[in-house]
């Protein structure tokens, strides 16, 4: 037998339910665009009937609230993160690449190909004999000489600076990760004091994962949650690991570390660039994310992920065959007014052939006749001497024939890439001897450091424009071309055309095919940062069409609540109507 | 699927974003006039378009280089011309000193064909813009002294070469002695091998011998000049022969080059430029779908449940 009061405590646990369910649709609505926010929901079930006596059965006591729940699907998240790892290492990529065709600037009207153009335009001009000795023409091709090695220099800087900024970025990528390690230790000891009750941390929650979504953007990390024992009233573990190492285990957590590396990676990069450690040593590795896009960026000189190291040794190693060659020419010619020979037109003269005719010339000061592994001194076909001289970048050595059967390449082409691979900062040139070609190895030139000779800037007479040569002085020694010979210059201005300078072709195929690398590499990281964003767009729709909030479905809601929580109210004002009639109108019979 | 506010907004955003974003893309085309301006943007067409200019500066380069090589031998051509009036007079002076002539008219003939000499000797030292034309590479030397001595060394290899075309050259200067040939023994054979320094110039012996023939009555000796200059006529006519081919040559150059660049520059222009009408066509259409958008989400965003809630 119920009592008289039952009914009233019913209608409460149904006014007290409704304004709680009222209450988490304020809080859905008010987070409608809090990121990272799960909307919530209230559990409520019926509270324990009581059992009627003589077989009638139960009789139902009203409603209880349980828990308060949030909406989410778990492998959602595990799937967005992983998009969110490959998207955030391809969007430096995209951003480096980006700023890399700045630097190279084609096509353009004042890029490398223009300054070329304009450098063998003015050569051209000077092998009209006609023009050979005149001093404006001479002083065009210094001009233009200077030109092509200032944009040189200025393409290496940039991308040399372009290499610090990149490692700025790291810095801040690190400080960020333990940033967010942190803030996740924090929040994982909030969750697990408050959910030692077996109670759900939702807000907590959201505003971990959100956390851990961003996270995710920087670094490749698995995360998992593990129950605590077998309760479920013990709440979770939480940890995430980066390669194999633990980033955050529940409230500890490890740090990295960047520290100034000691040696260099690659010959041309800065020093003290940052290394990433974790703070007590071990070695850390990284397989996606901002960070491995900005260490591939910064550190990666070949392979499918081309870092700025890559455009810089492509720079070199044009620089430094192309203005090797350009002095082998130029040094064989003469210069005017009694300039004579071995002249190198930029500042770097690993090499120079000088022609058999000048046998009785003492070899120019600072130079030294090139020799074999033999010791016998190298000639070409025509029976032209290699003088060799080490000015500031050190000296250049000899390899021999062994040495290049060694590598086993087949063709030239493969033969230079199989040294490169194996010997950093030097490259192979091949010269015609008069046995046979001779393979020779020099040191790489940094495109930033190249310019024009000393003595091509001091003198104008030094540029060798002719290749005939007379005696100027009457000493018995060919010291200086004849002024209407201009034969030397025809010759340089046809080493444009030379087809075997390098594995790519001519001067103007090396930077065809580097920029168009170039263009492929940044047309890949649109596609795959554009293509990231459909996908995480896609994803996300999906975690937001379970977790997000929908207005129209609160407001429902809050109708369907309120009406619950008024037809309770109306539920006691009934009762209370049934006792004002057992109190105030029973037992006045009569009166 | 359910559907959320969010969700829409979001992918409002993210639409009109993709459309703004091929605006801006047309909005490049037509500013810059350039179907690309990163290598991204079109890698084959960037490479290709550097060949081309190059290509274009190379053949400007080497229309200059023809023209050039025109004006060398314009004025070749004119100091060879010089000389073929020279001996053409010279020729009808020794036919006029035909036996009949007195001595003393032989004499005034002399005259004329000492001067005749001495332009000979100055038309071998002409002079292009302030170079020495005949002296080969030494433009700075006069190639014969007032008596017709050679002053330099001439050499058949000091050949001035000219880049018309790629791996395409033409020698531009006539060599002294190939003109005035050397006088070494028979003055009856023409000799036009090189001269070092300090050899007479055959034609000039021709002309001295001439004169000392009619200063001294040689009939002779008049005789035998007139075939040594129809021999030297010969030479000369066939050295101008050579320099009208390659005048000839170069003008054809020219004009094939003129071609080359106008065809070239087409060849660029179809490869990186924009078509402005298609450009335009293109950005009105996406102009459009943007606008649509934008009103479209104007609409989806403003009403909810929420306005309609008494």
């Amino acid at each position: 037998m119920s009592g008289s009061f039952f009914g009233l405590n019913i209608a409460r646990t149904g006014l007290f339910s409704s304004q709680r369910a009222l209450q988490i649709t304020g809080h859905n609505i008010a987070n409608a665009n809090t990121p990272g926010y799960s909307r919530q929901r209230l559990n409520v079930t019926e509270s324990n009937p009581i059992g009627i006596p003589g077989g009638q059965g139960m009789q139902g006591t009203g409603v209880d609230t349980t828990s308060i729940q949030q909406i989410r699907d778990a492998f959602l998240d595990f799937k967005i993160r992983k998009e969110f790892t490959t998207s955030g290492e391809w969007e430096p990529r995209l951003e480096a690449l980006q700023q890399i065709e700045a630097i190279f600037n084609e096509p353009s009207d004042s890029g490398i190909r223009k300054v070329m153009d304009e450098f063998f335009s003015a050569l051209q001009e000077l092998s009209e004999g006609e023009k050979a000795d005149n001093l404006t023409v001479r002083a065009q091709v210094r001009q233009r000489g200077i030109a092509l090695a200032k944009t040189l220099n200025h393409m290496y800087n940039q991308l040399s600076d372009m290499q610090k900024n990149t490692d700025f970025a790291v810095e801040t990528t690190v400080d960020q990760i333990n940033g967010y390690a942190k803030e996740i230790a924090k929040l994982n000891k909030q969750i697990s004091i408050y959910e030692l009750d077996g109670s759900h941390a939702n807000d907590l929650r959201d505003q971990r994962n959100l956390l851990i979504d961003k996270l995710s953007e920087l670094v490749d990390i698995d995360v998992k949650e593990i129950p605590n024992g077998n309760s479920e009233n013990l709440g979770t573990n939480m940890r995430i690991m980066i390669g194999g190492n633990i980033l955050v285990s529940n409230e500890n957590y490890n740090t990295l570390k960047a520290t100034p590396r000691e040696g260099l990676n690659n010959y041309l990069d800065q020093p003290r660039l940052l290394e990433i450690k974790w703070e007590d040593g071990t070695t850390f590795s990284c397989r996606g994310g901002k960070l491995k896009g900005l260490l591939d960026v910064r550190d990666n000189i070949d392979g499918k992920e081309k870092g700025i190291p890559y455009y810089m040794d492509k720079l070199n190693k044009f620089t430094t065959t192309f203005i090797l060659r350009f002095n082998m020419q130029h040094g064989s010619g003469y210069g005017l007014a009694g300039a004579g020979t071995g002249i190198p037109f930029f500042n770097s003269a690993y090499l120079m052939k000088i022609p058999d005719t000048t046998p009785a010339t003492p070899v120019p000061a600072g130079y030294k006749y090139l020799k074999d592994t033999n010791g016998n001194t190298i000639k070409d076909a025509d029976g032209n001497f290699y003088i060799t001289k080490d000015i500031d970048y050190g000296g250049m050595q000899y390899v021999s024939n062994v040495d290049i059967n060694a590598l086993g390449g087949n063709s030239d082409a493969d033969i230079i890439q199989k040294f490169e691979e194996k010997n950093q900062g030097y490259t192979l040139f091949k010269v015609e001897g008069a046995s046979g070609s001779v393979w020779l190895k020099m040191k790489i030139v940094k495109a930033g450091d190249v310019d024009i000779s000393n003595e091509i800037y001091n003198n104008l007479n030094n540029i060798a424009a002719g290749k005939k040569a007379y005696d100027s002085d009457s000493d018995g020694v060919l010291d200086s071309a004849l002024t209407g010979d201009g034969s030397n210059a025809l010759a340089l201005n046809e080493l444009r055309h030379d087809g075997n300078m390098f594995a790519w072709g001519t001067p103007d195929d090396y930077f065809k095919s580097l920029i168009s690398n170039l263009g492929v590499d940044g047309q890949e990281a649109v596609r795959m940062v554009d293509n990231q964003a459909v996908l995480i767009k896609d994803i996300d729709n999906k975690r937001q069409s379970i977790s997000g909030v929908s207005l129209d479905e609160e407001m429902t809601n809050m109708i369907k609540f309120q009406q619950s929580y008024n037809a309770c109210a109306r539920m006691i004002t009934v009762v209370d109507e049934m006792l004002d009639k057992i109190i105030n109108g029973m037992g006045v019979v009569g009166r | 699927m359910r559907i959320t506010n969010s969700m829409m907004s979001n992918t409002m955003l993210l639409n009109l974003n993709n459309n703004l974003r091929r605006l801006d893309k047309w909005n490049k085309q037509m500013s810059t006039g350039k179907k690309f301006t990163m290598p991204s943007h079109d890698p084959i067409g960037v490479s290709k378009s550097l060949g081309l200019n190059t290509a274009v500066a190379e053949i400007e380069r080497y229309k200059k280089n023809a023209e050039d090589s025109l004006s060398w031998l314009n004025i070749t051509e004119s100091a060879v011309e010089d000389i073929g009036n020279i001996l053409q007079r010279a020729r009808e002076l020794a036919v006029s000193a035909d036996g009949t002539e007195t001595k003393e008219d032989k004499q005034k003939i002399k005259v004329e064909i000492d001067q005749l000499k001495e332009q000979l000797i100055k038309v071998a030292n002409s002079t292009y813009s302030g170079k020495y034309i005949f002296s080969g590479y030494k433009t700075d030397q006069k190639l014969l002294d007032n008596n017709g001595i050679y002053l330099i060394d001439s050499k058949n290899d000091e050949k001035m070469e000219y880049e018309v075309g790629t791996a395409e050259r033409i020698d531009v200067n006539t060599l002294g002695h190939k003109l005035f040939g050397i006088d070494v023994g028979s003055l009856d054979t023409l000799n036009t091998n090189e001269a070092a320094e300090g050899n007479k110039a055959q034609l000039i012996a021709v002309f001295d011998d001439l004169s000392n023939s009619l200063d001294t009555d040689n009939q002779a000796g008049i005789e035998k000049a007139l075939g040594r200059i129809d021999e030297h006529m010969e030479n000369v006519l066939q050295i101008r022969g050579e320099i009208g081919v390659k005048t000839n040559r170069m003008e054809m150059t020219i004009n094939r080059i003129e071609k080359d660049v106008i065809n070239f520059t087409e060849l660029l222009s179809k490869n990186e430029d924009a078509d402005m009408a298609e450009v335009i066509m293109k950005f009105k259409n996406d102009e459009n779908i943007y606008r649509a958008s934008l009103s479209v989400g104007a609409k989806v965003i403003q009403p909810s449940l929420v306005d309609f809630i008494r």
